[in-house]
Order: C-alpha cells, then structure tokens, then sequence
C-alpha cells in the first residue's frame, strides 16, 4: 500500500491540510498501471497490409486477461461477440436482438479505424477487437505474460510512478499490515477497503432518508491524515527535508521496513481533529 | 493570460536525450538534442540531474515542454532544488569529466503529473512554480495507464484565470469508451459528492471518458457535480457510462448541479454521451439534472440512452431541470432514448415559471407523451421536437454491450435535424472532433446531411 501525503496546509481553509492522504494505492492497482504501459497499444505496430493492429502475442495476450469481450467479423454483416469470462457466444448485426443489441459492422469499423491508436485486428472483412476492461483483472497472470514475452520484471514495478513534481511538493510513503502467529508478526500487504479508505472525503454523515437533491456536507477534503512531523524515525526523514520543496521526499521502504497502518494513519473524526 | 498546458499521467520515463544545442535567453530556450526526443509532449516536464563543472554543489532542474517544432524543443525553466536559478539545459553538467571538459547532463523527460487528483492538490497550492499565478492552466490527460482517481473536487483555483481537465489530442476517445485516456475508479467517491466536483467558475471538462462500471457495488452515484460556483463551466464532449447497482440512498446520475448559483451565472453541457445508468434497487435514475440551476443553462447536443431507474415512483429522467423560477434553460438538439423507470420522464421542467428555449429535441418511443421532447412537463407544444421515434429510426451505430457506439448512422433520422447552435463555447464541435458545418445533426455526434461523414476508403 503506498500514500501521498500533502505537506503543509493548503492557503484556503477547504483546502489540503498538513498531512492529508491525499490518494492511496493497492500494490496490484500499482502492477496494474505499469503493466499497462508496458502493454500499451502505442509500444505496438500496424500491419503493413492491412494497416490494421499487428496481433503480436503480448498485446494479445493482455486483451486477453483484461477484457470482457472478443468481437469477431463474419462476413459484411455479422459480428460473432464471445464474453471470455463465461465463453458465452452471440450473433450481433444490423437487427436488434432481445436486448435491443444491434451492431453496423462496417459503420463501427470505419471510425475505430480513423484513430491511429485503434486496437482493431485481422484481415479486412474478419477484423476482430476486444471491448469492455474487466473488473477482476489477474494482474500476477498479467505480469507473467509481459515477463514471458519482454525483459520487464514485476519485481521491478512495485512503486507508483509518483513524478518529481510531486515528490517534492508531496511525501510518498508505503506502509504494511500485520499477520500474526501467537505474538510474531509478518508484514503483510494491505488491499481493497482497507487502502482505499484512507483516500476518502470527510463528509458529514448523510440522513436516512435525504432527497434526490440532497448535498453532503463536506467536512474537510480528506479524512485521514499522516502526521508525519511525529514520525521523522519511521519515515526516516528530518521533518525540515519532508517539508522543504527543494526536497524530494520519497519514504517508500521494502516490506520488512514498513511501518504499520495504524502507526501512520489517523482518522481525523475519531481523533477529534474535526 | 498566459496559457500553461501540464500533462497527468504515469508515464516517468518517456525519453532521456541530451541536449546539443540552445538558443533564447531564459526562461524559455529553444534547445535541440543529439536524438530528437521521442513521444514527448507540450505539458511533459524535463528533469536533469546535476551538479557543477567537476563535481559538486548538486542541483536537480526542471524544465517544462511549453512547444515542439521539429527538433526544436522550447524548454522553460521551472526550478532547480539548490536555487541556483535560471539556466539553459544545454550548460548543466553531470559532475562527470573534469573542470576544464565537463560532461553534459542529459534530460529526463516525465509527465509533470501522475493523477488527476494531485493536478487539481497543484491547483489549489498558493505556490506552485509550474505557471503564473493569474494563466489559464490545461492539464492534460495521456493515456498512459487508467486514471483511477475516487473523486477529485476542484474547490479553488487561487487568482487563476480559468483551468482546464482535457485530454491531449491523441489521446482523446473516438466517441466510444475505453478508445482513448479512460478514468475508471474502483473505490468510493462519497455518496452524492461525484467523481469529478467542480466548485470553481471558469472550468473547462472536457473529451473525458468516465467509466463507473467497477463502481457497482461502491457508494458512488455522480459522475460530475457542480456544486455552486460554476460560472462559464462547460461540460463538453465527454462520455460517461456504465453505473449499475445500488449505491446507496439516491440513484445514480451522469452531470448533476447540486446547487443554485447566481442567477447571472452561466453553465454549458455540450455534445456529451452518456449511457448505462441503471439502478437496481428503488431509486430515481437521471442522466442530467440541472434541477437546481437558477442561473443560465445551455443543455445542447447530449445524447443519453438507456437509463434505468428501479421501484415503485421511480422515475428514469433523460433532462431535468427549471425548478428555480429565475432559471432559463436553453436545450437544443438533445437525443433521450432507451428509458425505463415506473415513468420515463425524458424531458423534465419542473418549475411552469422558469423560462426554457426548446428547440430540435428528440425522445424516443419509451418517453411518456406528457415527458417528451414536444412537452417537457409543462405542456411546451414544442414543434420542433422528434418525439416517439424508435430505435431503429435514431439509428445508433452499436448498442451492443461492449462495443457500444452511440454515433449516428448514415440513415439516422437525427441527420440535418438539428438547429445551427453558432460555435460558443465549441458547441460546434462534435463528440469525434469534427466541426459541425451545413445541416447540424441531434445529439453528440454530428453527421454531415449531404451523405456519410468523412469516411475513411475500406475494404468492405
């Protein structure tokens, strides 16, 4: 789990205040944003003939995993649409179906096809694409793929990529969980809720019953806080440096380093900060 | 004004060239390098690390890409962290080589941010070295990788003049999601607080492709809000799409303005698509609420489709607005199609004393008669509106799940149906990026009425 950590107060009183989480990552949404540059349609060539997407196998294989569908031309008319999680098949052209589905084949290429970036595939007349990102990618499948078919390491790619920008105008930190046996620990990764918690607005909590055109009260722009003017040790930074633009604070530590969650983070309600 | 373009995405090592010739005086230098720099942009930051002619007093620089002719890239000083000041990058050494043959530092070029939400965090900073304090500041979205940003809540911009959300040129959606810089959060925005809160006069989103479809089991239910001090925004040319579930205790809605303004306030939703918005348990569903608005309203050229409101008195709104009697709202070329919802309430004015200028609305044969684009609620008799119309009349070009596209085809009977909306506020340019001209379709995308749009040769 890494934070980006807002360093002095903002100059208005909504603003950031010293410390906020400002946005928090899982380590797999971290894999998932390099993985995509690695994968990105921009690192692939077109087809000389076709002027169509060269199928080359990593692109391939990262549509794969990460998008629901594959759609493949027929004939003039027909798309033939294969969900890959389910492998259920459909027979999509001009003439709604139940679901009011309909699909002008060559109308639907001809734009794709105008945008040098397109991810259109195959021979003219049995063109194929992918559509719809999933919202359970594999990202260890994923990453095995691009080390399969590339000199690019996982290992290589577990940090966000903070720019240097922000490395000076902010702190990035990284922290842990815990899993414990008796009364020895492991450091573990933090996921989901646990992560995304910390990035959130401090809103006034909401009444049972509002109106449609009901408007929360924000309370500040973040409800959790660092404070890392306490923590100069476990970050392993002076507060002068972690507060000084000409700085760039980038705290983040390998696994058996990291501090725990609870020792960093602090939910400003709770605490009595708002 | 000034205006500074920053890119936001995640790319951190675009190129590394070295610098091999420089003109200008500073702060800008036009500067060649030894390898012209490859898929770098205006907006990219170039970042060199060095230190002086034989070592020493270290001092890391940044440079931002104002403009790119050929080889020729203008480099503008930003700052250094020892505050040596000004300098030409052609000059900056690595601490390499010796006093008297020192080694020329390379640059590093970089996007100058990573997120959405620590562009706006920039924004919002007193100080921020990257422009002057009154430009007109673009950020620019690459489509590195998937912006997942909650929620990013613009709320001050200091004495900018304006900011802008865009999306670089190549970068941009075809008018179909995931085909350009997508923003897909999979966390919670807050209930009603929205993905992207605006809070500023002077705002600009645009070419934005917004999906809620990893957000079905989350608390967010608004994908843009305005929330008050939206003078001249303009919402324009966006896609916004895929919201199911049940988020919480009010539906889900695409652009919302959650509060008044000033009457002599102006906001602009222009040419955006927006489709999927369903909700699963027993609330309303609106595809743009402009409810609360009591300033100027131009709703012109949206295309929205199939939104799904659940339960009992839940209704599925396409348009909703005039509630405030000071309100006037200008709604123009619209398409609501695909509704269902206890009613299906395409066009909405609440308030009978609220001023409203209709004109070439369209509403599909899912609205209720009292809720179409001829009536809007208030029994307008509008002759203009297209109102009962199937879907096989509008003529989408796919409404497939996963290969949505919600262009119009070539027989599509929005063609040549619209009314000439003049070019305010880029009205005039549709959800592709062409520029209207002729005969002005319905809704987001504009089809010239002489025959099909610009069509590339294919080999059918």
């Amino acid at each position: 789990m890494e934070i980006i950590i807002k360093v002095n107060d903002g100059p208005s009183p909504s603003s950031y205040k010293d410390g906020d989480i400002v946005q928090a990552f899982t380590l797999d949404e971290i894999y998932y944003h390099h993985a995509q540059q690695k994968c990105n349609v921009d690192n692939f060539g077109l087809d000389e003939v076709t002027g169509n997407r060269s199928p080359e196998q990593l692109l391939i294989k990262f549509l794969e995993r990460t998008k629901t569908y594959k759609f493949e031309r027929l004939n003039s008319n027909e798309v033939k649409r294969t969900n890959l999680i389910t492998n259920e098949v459909s027979i999509l052209n001009k003439t709604p179906n139940a679901d009011n589905e309909r699909i002008d084949v060559y109308a639907y290429l001809v734009r794709r096809l105008q945008k040098a970036s397109h991810l259109i595939f195959g021979k003219s007349g049995r063109e194929y694409w992918y559509g719809k990102e999933r919202n359970d990618i594999d990202i260890g499948a994923v990453w095995n793929d691009i080390e399969t078919h590339s000199d690019y390491l996982k290992s290589e790619h577990n940090n966000f990529p903070f720019s240097d920008v922000e490395k000076r105008h902010f702190i990035a930190i990284n922290t842990s969980g815990r899993s414990y046996v008796g009364d020895s620990f492991t450091r573990v990764e933090l996921s989901g809720d646990t992560v995304h918690t910390r990035q959130e607005v401090a809103i006034e909590e909401i009444p049972e019953n509002p109106s449609e055109d009901y408007e929360p009260i924000l309370l500040a722009k973040r409800k959790w806080f660092v404070p890392y003017w306490d923590l100069a040790t476990e970050l392993g930074s002076s507060v002068d440096d972690l507060r000084n633009v000409n700085h760039a604070c980038d705290c983040r530590k390998p696994m058996n380093e990291r501090e725990h969650i609870d020792i960093l983070t602090y939910d400003k309600i709770a605490t009595g900060v708002i | 004004m000034a205006t500074t373009t920053v890119s936001i995405g995640s790319n951190q090592s675009i190129d590394t060239e070295t610098p091999a010739t420089s003109s200008g005086g500073g702060p800008s230098y036009v500067v060649t390098f030894g390898t012209t720099p490859a898929g770098i942009h205006v907006g990219d930051i170039g970042f060199m690390d060095t230190e002086d002619a034989g070592g020493g007093n270290a001092s890391d620089y940044t440079f931002l890409v104002t403009a790119i002719s050929g080889a020729d890239i203008t480099l503008k000083y930003l700052t250094d962290t020892a505050s040596k000041g000004d300098n030409s990058p052609l000059g900056l050494y690595t601490g390499g080589g010796s006093s008297g043959s020192p080694t020329q530092a390379p640059m590093v070029f970089k996007r100058a941010f990573s997120t959405i939400t620590l562009f706006e965090a920039m924004i919002d900073d007193s100080s921020p070295d990257y422009w002057g304090s009154s430009d007109d500041v673009v950020g620019e979205l690459h489509a590195d990788s998937n912006f997942t940003d909650a929620t990013v809540n613009f709320d001050q911009k200091q004495s900018l003049s304006s900011v802008t959300l865009s999306v670089y040129e190549d970068d941009r959606h075809d008018g179909t999601a995931e085909s350009g810089a997508l923003w897909k959060p999979t966390a919670n925005s807050g209930h009603n607080v929205g993905i992207l809160r605006i809070n500023i006069d002077n705002m600009i989103a645009e070419w934005l492709d917004i999906s809620l479809d990893s957000l079905d089991s989350r608390n967010t239910n608004r994908a843009i809000t305005l929330v008050g001090t939206n003078d001249d925004n303009i919402i324009r040319n966006n896609l916004i799409h895929d919201k199911g579930g049940n988020p919480g205790s009010t539906g889900p809605v695409g652009i919302q303005a959650l509060a008044a303004g000033a009457t002599s306030d102006t906001l602009s939703i222009l040419n955006n698509i927006i489709y999927n918005i369903v909700e699963t348990s027993g609330d309303h569903t609106v595809g743009i609420n402009m409810n609360q608005w009591q300033g100027t309203g131009n709703i012109y050229g949206n295309t929205l489709y199939n939104l799904v409101s659940n339960g009992g008195s839940k209704y599925a709104y396409g348009i909703l607005f005039g509630n405030d009697s000071d309100n006037t709202t200008n709604i123009k070329n619209n398409i609501v199609a695909a509704l269902s919802g206890s009613q299906e309430r395409a066009y909405y004015k609440t308030n009978a004393s609220s001023t409203v200028n209709s004109a070439n609305n369209l509403s599909d044969d899912t609205a209720g008669a009292t809720y179409d684009a001829e009536d809007m609620n208030q029994s307008l008799n509008d002759s203009s509106a297209l109102t009962g119309k199937t879907l096989a009349e509008i003529d989408f070009v796919s409404t497939s799940a996963g290969s949505e596209d919600l262009h119009i085809d070539v027989d599509s009977i929005c063609i040549g149906a619209g009314v000439d909306l003049g070019t305010t506020n880029g009205v005039n340019i549709d959800i592709d990026g062409e520029t209207m001209s002729g005969d002005w379709s319905i809704g987001a995308d504009w089809v010239s009425a002489g025959g099909s749009e610009s069509f590339l040769a294919f080999i059918d």
